[in-house]
């Protein structure tokens, strides 16, 4: 009795000693963010991950295309909703994506920059002073973009930076001033620029990092869109700060253009069709274009200012559709391109068409070389490569849509439907599904749009004739004859002709609307919508802008305000 | 000497009585009180009688050596030889099953009478009378606070809530306790092993199990041998088919392209030639007016059969029991199919005086195939326009979209998409081609030492290992289905394991002084656990009749894994006191450990306290009706440690989730960032505090049964996933964890059973009734997902959304045109549309004027039934019903509305031949358009139904074969019985089966009908044969 009394008391003692230590156990699973944050490496691997928010389908992944390439008025959606702005609503995912991945990337870098200031050169494993400015120049420059895209999204959205980091979760925070942000936007930009390499300073591994002459670029469009956004808006236009930012815009433009860094890609002789079509097609291309003689450069090329990268990697996931989210790029292939098994939501709105020029065009062109560089018309190849399952003709109508025939909207003769040729050419996939990932990179700015917004400031602050000439070299480029006088309609025009489809159009409406001069009139813009639906779905006040997503409204609890008439 | 011998003469006549001789008696319970209603038979004859009102009998024998068998239900049987006698006398006493019924609880057992916590307990009989595939559907509607719902998947899991739902992100499921050890996998247990199932309802009982006995303890004890010395074995097993309950009624293929026909001439556009009369009839391989029957095309002819074996034996130094179990159930739907081999060994030894050692082992392996559930809600859109079958693609199935020349009357070719507009997969293709297996092996074994110094005092010691590994192998050979076609073949698998080692060290001390009775019970509890997985994806196989990992295209594998371990420990102490088996008080204490736990809070404290009063031996000695009347209250505190692990360390995204790419040749750079989760390091436990009022009455010698409780459990702490801005860049969806939510669960239980005889009819009737009353009391904010909100003041996960007042009409618009009501923000409704209701008075439809419009928590549950026996044959019914639950029918919505996503889907024939239209104002069906700008298809109340169902369970009649005929070969006992189970269902729910979808989705998301597995029909013989 006495034996088994003791050695059960034996065994406890055994088993009850030290639990404590007992419980802790390691997480093999997951690096916490206290042991990170060490090394040269570590602040390298954080610095690439900022550059994903980018490549996320809230923003150039998809919703750049699929939420403002369809509020504009040159492409149809194949049902109306998107073109109503009705798919778009506080609680909608679009304005929830777009608002989430921006943040991810203003959260990404001003975490990067808090940690490089809190650790300095000194107290990182492996790290030179060059490489810590280049860090933190390039997570400056990003940073500065995904504000000017929250700015022009959101209105108001919320202001942080690297000294006000958020941490405490059950803080509140509130609309930030439209100033405050414009001039986050230009700091962020201007600390930048000096830290980032020249585009001809790249290496061939580092094309996608963001350059002192994208930066630069970025800056002066900033401060272009301040004018409209921030200026022309609160009746400020032509005060003394307003004329100093655009002053500023002009010089960094002309700052870019006289670097000779950028060029515009221009047909080779002898110039055939395909030299006209190609040497713009390949500004949207995932592959370099061969012409009959020529070549044409595509991704990364010396028109390319600030291009977003998407990997070429077939990531064929065992769901070909709707899949590969992160890895290799956007999903735009698989929404709109004229491939089989696309979904074909979008179509071009006929008026695009008609607002090419006929006159001036170079032979054999009897309208702008541009057009037939922005739309498939039936019968059009849809690859160049013979050998490319895609050396097919483009055809109306596949799963029965024909869009703007349902909508009774008057085609060019010849063709039942204009295909969105531009970022579609060649039809990337050859394979009977649309791919789960597209390749093509996502071009945010190129040279072309950098001379057209100098022309515009040149408009806006006097012209000495350099604006004009800027315009007339995207002109030349295609051999359409030179305008003589600079307008807005100039602009206007040239603008929705150069960079038709390329996500551009929206924001320049929204800008220009903000000032008389421009003559945007909502209520005549063509959505091209139906004729049951024949109402004009713009709400003017509103619909500039999207909502705040419901669920920040909510998590902000009464601080952070809604965005007038949603 | 002749009087001697006359003497003898006449006792041997006596001892050999005369054929037709009279027997009478009566026969008296234990208190001397006759026992009308008696079965009295002679032992081996069909000849018998009952007792009458005064409990007398009379018998004529024809047999030799008659023996009389006494039976009553509630009582134990009797077998009296006459011996000779021309009156016997017998008495009978009550049953120890109801008296001395001992029940398991928490680290012991206690004697039923003596419970003071809320226990229900499920015996052996209720959980194998219905052929079921496993303990979870074996309980429903036998255990009051229970809830379980199920779908129809074979093998599927059910969701099992005791007591309400205390948790919102994590499954708020019960822990199982396998023979003492907590783990396994109760749906891994063969019923027929099990001898009974105790659920801890309260927390006075369950505190026991303290940070994991908040969403209720399920303690399960297998067979295990008697000491008799009589060896038994038992045969049983049943087999039968299931049948799809019901089918939605869809457009056949006339109507269907006629409905398409005008509705894109509503909209000015020319209809896909394949909607053409001449088209159809060149296509279509079969009856082209009336074309595919998708609903019954994913079905298939199934089969379910069980085989039960079990051997047991033993004496007073050792017994055991050997089992082994196969089940195997087809689904109804094409390509789903479980089976099960159980193996159970328990036995125990006595070594000595003092030792005692044992074991409980069990094997068990499981394998499912899996198909696309999504089928269900396929079948419903896919065009019935299209072939089956298509030998000419790959995987042989027809698809959608595929362009086919087609020579019209006019003599042109044309190359016209085989449906039209409809792109959908082809739904038997896509359940009948994947391949997708799921292997699940279980060891769950344990040994106990027991030591008994003395006749007061024990230690047990209990090693356990529960060990599980898990291997899916997906398999989708390359397929053209149109557009639906899987170009290259893909595998995936993915294997997984998992150890918990526990051991447990108990003493116990028992003890009387007098009138007092002292239980004192210590343990201490520690378990271990690893857990590893290793994923792999891989397509492209050139070679694709060998599917496995090594025959891929290299370049097309991806690899994943991860590994874990997790630590628990705990203390506890109870005393279970009472006095003259009057006055009962049970007081517990718990204190627990985890390392989910956050460093700050390591260790939590859990008490309990619980009394119960015998009422009768105090006030009611002389009401001899009643048996019983106890009242009973509890109160404990108990947690939820399941909260998953490391919540409280801030980490970094695994690298597998970025890659960006930079460079010329676009190479993909290392990246890394915080984005996961978002630490705290208080993070603990959820709590819950539960109060129990209940008394049980036992009345008219213990033929009714009746209990009742009333209890409240207030849940908070829950751990939520705080909503945060996005601008803190985290991930959406992996949001800090905090302990703040606060949720009450409280209801009524009532149990009452009753059995009785009349005559030779012996029955039992039982009805038992469950109410919950959820309610969320807060949340930091709600919690909305696209159809549920979690929000103060109603029930977890309520559906969300807008109210539909009517279908607007023509006279809604002014003579201009205008619309006279709020208008939505997405544009101008039409005639035909359905007319919101402005919640919130702002003059426009907004998002603002979503509400809550149901929840998909029933108010109650309840069942009821009965068995009859008579004679040699027995019957039973099973009803359970549900009261108060709501459903969001998305497929009902999918089939009666139209937008331009669904175009070309199949629809509802109903709606298409009732639909608004100018002509034919409906005010039940909304319009057909291909332009919904005002959006019908939200969330509103058009769209939720209620789920209140009563259901027929399960109907039997067995019938065992007379001792006579099974004497000769030596059988025990036969019984064969026929079994029907969900025949009938009443239910004004419109979709396949209500109970499917309230049983899936996470806490947060219940009743959404979006592809749910019906529960079948079935159909069910089985045989049970005792040697």
């Amino acid at each position: 009795m006495k034996r088994y009394i003791t050695s059960l008391i034996l065994i406890i003692a055994l088993v009850s000693s030290c639990t404590d230590d007992y419980l802790q156990v390691e997480n093999k699973g997951s690096l916490t963010v206290e042991n990170w944050y060490n090394t040269a490496d570590d602040f390298q691997a954080a610095l690439n991950s900022a550059y994903i928010p980018m490549m996320e389908n809230g923003m150039f992944a998809l919703d750049m295309t699929l939420t403002f390439g369809t509020f504009e008025d040159r492409t149809l959606f194949e049902n109306t909703g998107r073109d109503r702005f009705s798919t778009m609503y506080p609680s909608s995912g679009d304005a929830s994506n777009t608002w989430g991945s921006l943040y991810f990337g203003v959260y990404r870098t001003s975490k990067l920059l808090s940690m490089l200031n809190e650790k300095g050169v000194d107290g990182i494993e492996g790290m030179t002073a060059g490489n810590f400015d280049y860090i933190a120049a390039q997570a400056r420059a990003l940073r500065g973009m995904y504000y000017f895209y929250l700015t022009i999204i959101f209105d108001r959205p919320i202001l942080y930076d690297e000294n006000s980091l958020p941490d405490n979760y059950s803080a509140v925070y509130s609309n930030a001033n439209q100033s405050d942000l414009w001039n986050q936007i230009e700091k962020d930009f201007t600390d930048a620029y000096p830290d980032l390499k020249l585009r001809s300073g790249l290496d061939d591994a580092e094309f996608g990092r963001v350059t002192s002459g994208a930066a630069m670029a970025q800056l002066a469009k900033s401060l272009l869109y301040k004018h409209y956004y921030y200026y022309e808006r609160f009746g400020l236009a032509g005060s003394d700060e307003d004329i100093a930012d655009l002053t500023k815009a002009r010089d960094y433009f002309k700052q870019v253009i006289d670097s000779h860094e950028y060029a515009l890609i221009q047909p080779q002789a002898p110039k055939t069709r395909k030299d006209y079509l190609y040497a713009i097609l390949c500004n949207s291309s995932f592959v370099d274009l061969p012409s009959e003689n020529n070549i044409y450069d595509s991704e990364n090329n010396i028109e390319s200012v600030w291009e977003v990268q998407f990997g070429d990697d077939q990531a064929y996931q065992n769901n070909p559709w709707l899949n590969g989210y992160f890895s290799g790029g956007a999903l735009n292939e698989q929404y709109f391109s004229p491939h089989e098994a696309s979904y074909r939501n979008h179509e071009a709105h006929p008026a695009m068409y008609y607002a090419f020029e006929t006159e001036g065009a170079p032979a054999p062109f009897d309208r702008d070389p541009r057009c037939y560089a922005s739309f498939y018309f039936d019968g059009d190849l849809m690859d160049f490569n013979p050998n490319s399952d895609y050396y097919i003709p483009f055809k109306s109508g596949l799963n029965s849509k024909k869009v703007a025939q349902m909508r009774g909207l008057t085609l060019p003769a010849g063709t039942q439907s204009l295909g969105v040729k531009k970022t579609h050419f060649p039809v990337y996939w050859d394979g009977p599904l649309a791919p789960s990932n597209d390749p093509v990179n996502k071009r945010v700015i190129r040279y072309a749009d950098v001379l057209l917004m100098y022309a515009e400031v040149m408009y806006l602050t006097g012209d000495d004739g350099s604006g004009l000439d800027a315009l007339n070299q995207v002109r030349r480029r295609v051999d359409m004859p030179d305008i003589s006088a600079l307008t807005t309609q100039a602009i206007i025009h040239e603008r929705d002709v150069e960079l038709a489809f390329e996500d551009h159009r929206w924001f320049d409406l929204v800008r220009w609307s903000f000032s008389l001069e421009w003559g945007i009139d909502w209520s005549q813009i063509d959505w091209g919508i139906d004729a049951n639906n024949s109402v004009n779905p713009f709400t003017k006040n509103k619909n500039e802008f999207l909502p705040i997503p419901l669920s920040e409204i909510n998590v902000n609890d009464g601080a952070l305000k809604q965005n007038p008439g949603w | 000497m002749f009087p001697v011998l006359l003497a003898l003469l006449f006792q041997s006549l006596l001892a050999q009585p005369v054929i037709g001789q009279a027997v009478t008696g009566m026969v008296t319970d234990e208190n001397n009180q006759p026992l009308p209603g008696v079965n009295v038979t002679v032992s081996g004859t069909t000849t018998g009688t009952i007792t009458d009102v005064r409990g007398t009998y009379s018998l004529r024998i024809n047999v030799p050596d008659p023996v009389l068998r006494f039976s009553f239900v509630g009582y134990k049987p009797l077998e009296e030889p006459v011996n000779g006698r021309a009156v016997v006398d017998v008495k009978m006493y009550l049953e120890a099953s109801v008296l001395d019924d001992v029940v398991v609880i928490g680290y012991g057992t206690v004697k039923k009478d003596d419970l003071t916590g809320s226990v229900a307990v499920v015996t052996n009989e209720e959980l194998t009378r219905t052929p079921v595939a496993n303990l979870s559907k074996a309980i429903q509607g036998h255990a009051p606070g229970v809830v379980v719902m199920q779908n129809g998947s074979p093998g599927g899991d059910v969701s099992f809530r005791v007591r309400g739902i205390g948790s919102i992100n994590f499954e708020p499921n019960p822990i199982y306790v396998i023979d003492g050890v907590v783990g396994g996998d109760i749906n891994s247990i063969s019923p027929q092993d099990i001898s009974s199932v105790s659920i801890l309802k309260d927390a006075s009982a369950a505190a026991i199990y303290g940070a994991n006995g908040a969403n209720g303890v399920i303690i399960v004890t297998t067979k295990r041998g008697s000491n008799t010395g009589k060896m038994k074995v038992s045969l049983s097993s049943f087999a039968g088919t299931h049948l799809q309950p019901k089918y939605y009624n869809l457009m056949n293929a006339d109507q269907y392209a006629d409905f398409y026909n005008k509705v894109y001439e509503l909209n000015n556009v020319t209809p896909p030639l394949a909607y053409s009369d001449d088209f159809r009839k060149w296509y279509y391989n079969g009856d082209w007016h009336k074309g595919t029957d998708w609903q019954k095309e994913i079905l298939q002819k199934n089969i379910t059969q069980n085989y039960y074996f079990n051997v047991a034996d033993g004496n007073e130094r050792s017994n055991y029991s050997i089992s082994a179990n196969y089940y195997s159930e087809d689904g109804i739907l094409i390509n789903t199919f479980t089976d099960r081999v159980n193996l159970r060994a328990n036995s125990d030894f006595k070594l000595g005086k003092f030792v005692k050692v044992g074991e409980s082992l069990s094997l068990t392996r499981r394998k499912t195939r899996n198909s696309n559930w999504d089928a269900w809600g396929m079948a419903l859109e896919t065009s019935p326009l299209m072939n089956v079958y298509n030998p000419e693609n790959n995987g042989g199935y027809e698809g959608t979209q595929i362009g086919v020349d087609y020579i019209n009357p006019q003599g042109d070719t044309l190359t016209v998409p085989n449906t039209g507009g409809n792109d959908k997969y082809n739904p038997k293709g896509i359940v009948a081609l994947p391949n997708n297996r799921d292997y699940s092996d279980g060891l769950l074994a344990n040994v106990y030492v027991e030591i008994k110094p003395a006749s007061w005092i024990t230690f047990t010691t209990t090693p356990s290992i529960d060990a599980y590994s898990n291997h899916t192998k997906d398999w989708t050979e390359q397929y053209d289905m149109g557009v639906r076609t899987i170009p290259a073949s893909t595998l995936s698998e993915d294997y997984s394991s998992g150890n918990a080692y526990g051991l447990k060290n108990q003493f116990d001390f028992n003890k009387e002084f007098g009138n007092h009775s002292f239980v004192l019970t210590a343990v201490q509890d520690l378990r271990y656990g690893t857990n590893t997985s290793v994923n792999v994806d891989a397509s492209v196989f050139p070679y694709p009749q060998l599917n496995v990992i090594s025959q891929a295209v290299p370049d097309n594998v991806t690899a994943t894994g991860g590994e874990g371990e997790w630590k628990e420990a705990a203390y506890l102490a109870r005393l279970m006191y009472n006095y003259n088996s009057k006055y009962l008080v049970t007081m517990s204490i718990r204190r627990d450990g985890s390392s989910n736990f956050g460093p700050k809070k390591r260790w939590g404290t859990f008490p309990s306290f619980s009394f119960a009063w015998k009422v009768n031996e105090d006030f009611l000695q002389n009401v001899q009706q009643i048996n019983m009347l106890k009242l009973r209250f509890g109160w404990g505190q108990t947690g939820n440690s399941n909260i998953g692990g490391f919540r409280y360390q801030t980490t970094l995204a695994e690298p597998i989730h970025f890659s960006p790419v930079f460079g010329l040749d676009q190479t993909e750079a290392y990246a890394l960032n915080e984005l996961w989760t978002a630490g705290n390091p208080y993070v603990k436990w959820e709590a819950a505090d539960m109060l129990n009022f209940g008394f049980d009455l036992n009345a008219f010698r213990n033929r009714i049964q009746f209990s009742s409780d009333y209890y409240i459990k207030s849940q908070y702490g829950l751990l939520l996933e705080v909503p945060i801005s996005r601008i803190y860049g985290k991930w959406a969806d992996v949001a800090p964890v905090m302990n703040i939510g606060d949720i009450r669960n409280s209801g009524f239980e009532f149990d009452l059973k009753y059995s009785d005889m009349e005559g030779e009819l012996n029955y039992k009737l039982f009805a038992n009734l469950t109410t919950v009353k959820n309610e969320v009391i807060s949340v930091p904010s709600d919690i909305l997902t696209d159809n549920n909100i979690t929000t103060e003041g109603h029930s977890i996960g309520s559906f969300y959304g807008f109210v539909a007042e009517r279908i607007i009409q023509e006279s809604d618009f002014d003579a201009n045109g205008d619309y006279l009501y709020p208008v939505p923000s997405e544009g101008k409704p039409s005639p035909g549309d359905l007319m919101f209701r402005d919640l919130n008075h702002d003059g426009q439809i907004s998002d603002l004027d979503r509400t809550v419009i149901g929840k998909g928590i029933p108010d109650f549950t309840y069942s009821f039934g009965g068995e009859v026996y008579y004679r040699n044959f027995d019957f039973s019914v099973f009803f359970y019903g549900i009261q108060n639950a709501d459903v969001y029918n998305t497929l009902r919505r999918d089939l009666e509305s139209l937008e331009a996503q669904d175009r070309d889907h199949n629809k509802s024939a109903n709606w298409a031949a009732n639909y608004w239209t100018p002509e034919r104002p409906s005010t039940e069906y909304v319009r057909a358009d291909l332009n919904d700008s005002n959006r019908n298809t939200r969330l509103s109340t058009w769209w939720v139904e209620d789920a209140s169902f009563l259901r027929l369970k399960d109907i039997q009649i067995g019938f065992s074969f007379p001792d006579r005929w099974l004497e000769h070969v030596g059988l025990g006992r036969v019984r064969v019985y026929a079994s029907g189970m969900n025949l009938l269902t009443f239910t004004k729910y419109d979709g396949y089966d209500p109970e499917a979808p309230l049983s899936e989705g996470d806490p947060t998301t219940p009743g959404v009908d979006a592809s749910s597995y019906p529960i079948p029909r079935s159909f069910t013989g089985g045989i049970q044969i005792d040697f």
